[in-house]
């Protein structure tokens, strides 16, 4: 996924675009969060394994639109007892690569969130795999992959969005 | 939250638990004092006869899978030879764990700290420099340990270290029935299970979430917000009748500790709103297959049995079957428990029938779904609260006075505590055999 010969502004516009993205979800914005995502959109984090495809192993998030929605009619619940105290996070984008497929994006970008919730902070790392759409001048998510390197541990709650 | 001077062990002893496990309550000491835990890896994850792999994950020669007997590492492994084993992860030269793979194909097993070479079998093969060993050294006593009593049930493969355990058959009763009825809903009457597994993990005794997988008085609580805030949007209607008091669902308690969530009788149509509308083509086929096997009058009790809603099974002490998945809760000490949670799907069946068991398994279950991450989170805080030494006992009373003795055990309405009560008499026993 060479970037080389890609307009340095373009990347600029996608970096600022994800710093967007990531900055709504640490502050819990998840309406205008979900406001990024056009309504055909899959957000997908594999278990167990990194080389997979859909479907080949099970998923720990497989949401389309309509299940993003209930997700986040589940973060605005006072009995979502799994996220009340909410997890508090924060987290970097880094190492942003585009590949230009027609109107689409094809972006890999580099995470590192830190979660605090009950007293304990955990580090999660991975890969962000966003296909973007261009709409005019700004951009729309269709695909959000989201590759954790430690999707094969046991974990506690995962009740905040990556 | 570690307790390395040994308390609360103070007063312990093994004859306590007579005391601490009656009928109507169990006293906060069982789940928190490190001491039982000790007594529970002995009495009843030695002596008593626990899962370990299904068949289904060792379908050729030399699959195996890495599991645990309560703490002890072993390989479930299907040898050369086509056999099923269970052989103790752990060299017999120092001890070494053999096998870091979660799942693979091997023919042997070696040791990377001496090289010690094991067949999958168990037998020692080979080890380096062997004319150094003293002369009355003879490999074939020093292959690796295997349980002694290893059965399957409907490919459930289960291990005790105890040679004088009771035939497996024997010990799983009524509960062996519905074992044989989560396979055979397959056409081929066999399971595929290749997909994985969620894994998570809780600070907290093991027994809370034993607990959790057969307690029908929690759902309309723990679950409220996937009640009220998901179903009911997706299905236009409220669906808590499904756990509420006027429910049709069942507590069972079975002879041995295993238990029932009974949901069989629930009627889809009626309390999910989910009108019966024609079976799309994919599950006509899968019908008439499987009632080309097993006929007509089996195939409906297969379906009836965990077609719809189904059950769900504890069989003691930490398997659990939950609609598609086989959940497997591992005590790793007595504050600190993983469960693992493999989807299975049918053999021989459409894809979309597989998809949606895959589905409606990550909707559900799983860290990030919408109901394992508020029951795991019940976990917790229970563990936070059983800290309080001055509240010393745990309920476990409710359908006392009502529940009523079947063909198959206790059964009572499913807000009760009647399977609860059936899975503490059962550790009650085991955990004072020969004590």
């Amino acid at each position: 996924m060479a970037s080389r010969h890609i307009d340095p502004q373009l990347i600029a516009n996608v970096a600022d675009f994800l710093y967007e993205e990531a900055g709504l979800l640490d502050d819990r914005e998840f309406e205008r969060w979900l406001e990024l995502y056009g309504e055909d959109a899959i957000y997908w984090m594999p278990a167990n394994r990194l080389d997979v495809v859909p479907d080949e192993q099970v998923a720990i998030y497989h949401d389309n639109y309509a299940r993003l929605k209930e997700r986040l009619a589940r973060m605005r619940s006072s009995r979502f007892w799994a996220q009340n105290p909410p997890s508090r996070t924060t987290r970097t984008v880094n190492n942003i690569r585009v590949q230009k497929n027609g109107d689409l994006l094809a972006v890999e970008s580099r995470f590192i969130l830190v979660e605090t919730r009950h007293g304990r902070s955990t580090t999660f790392s991975g890969l962000y795999r966003h296909q973007l759409r261009e709409q005019g001048d700004d951009y729309q998510i269709c695909r959000k992959e989201v590759l954790l390197i430690q999707n094969n541990e046991p974990f506690y709650n995962l009740t905040f969005i990556f | 939250m570690n307790y390395p001077n040994g308390f609360p062990t103070e007063g312990y002893s093994p004859g306590n638990i007579a005391d601490w496990v009656r009928e109507d309550r169990v006293h906060r000491r069982v789940f928190v004092d490190p001491a039982v835990f000790q007594q529970e890896m002995e009495q009843i994850f030695t002596r008593g006869w626990v899962y370990v792999a299904h068949e289904a994950e060792l379908p050729n020669p030399g699959d195996f899978k890495r599991a645990r007997i309560g703490l002890q590492p072993v390989i479930a492994v299907r040898d050369h030879a086509g056999e099923i084993r269970v052989l103790v992860n752990s060299c017999r030269h120092r001890g070494v764990a053999l096998c870091q793979e979660e799942q693979g194909n091997s023919r042997y097993f070696s040791c990377p700290y001496h090289g010690w070479v094991y067949d999958n079998s168990g037998e020692l093969l080979d080890l380096p420099a062997p004319d150094q060993q003293n002369t009355r050294f003879r490999k074939q006593d020093y292959g690796l340990i295997q349980p002694p009593k290893v059965s399957v049930r409907a490919g459930f493969i289960f291990a005790s270290f105890n040679a004088e355990v009771q035939p497996l058959d024997e010990f799983l009763g009524v509960a062996g029935k519905y074992l044989d009825f989560f396979v055979e809903l397959s056409p081929s009457g066999r399971l595929v299970i290749d997909k994985g597994a969620h894994k998570y993990a809780y600070p907290g005794n093991w027994k809370v979430q034993v607990e959790n997988s057969m307690d029908g008085y929690h759902p309309a609580v723990v679950h409220a917000s996937f009640f009220s805030d998901v179903l009911k949007q997706r299905i236009g209607r409220d669906a808590t009748g499904m756990v509420d008091e006027t429910s049709p669902v069942l507590s069972r308690a079975f002879p041995n500790g295993h238990a029932l969530a009974d949901y069989r009788m629930v009627d889809r149509g009626g309390i999910l709103g989910v009108k019966p509308a024609e079976l799309p083509a994919s599950q006509v086929q899968y019908r008439a297959r499987l009632v080309e096997r097993v006929g007509q009058e089996r195939a409906k009790e297969i379906l009836y049995y965990n077609g719809g809603n189904g059950y769900n099974l504890l069989v003691f002490p930490n398997l659990v079957l939950i609609g598609s998945q086989i959940r497997t809760i591992q005590p790793i000490a007595y504050d600190m428990t993983e469960v693992y949670s493999a989807p299975t799907l049918l053999e021989d069946v459409a894809d979309e029938i597989n998809l949606e068991r895959l589905r409606g398994h990550e909707d559900f279950y799983g860290p990030a779904s919408f109901g394992a991450p508020d029951d795991i989170e019940m976990f917790v805080r229970q563990w936070q609260g059983l800290q309080a030494s001055s509240n010393e006992w745990l309920l476990y009373e409710r359908g006392m006075e009502i529940e009523q003795q079947d063909e198959e055990g206790m059964v009572a309405q499913c807000m009760t505590e009647t399977s609860l009560r059936g899975i503490w008499r059962h550790y009650r026993r085991a955990m004072l055999e020969g004590v």
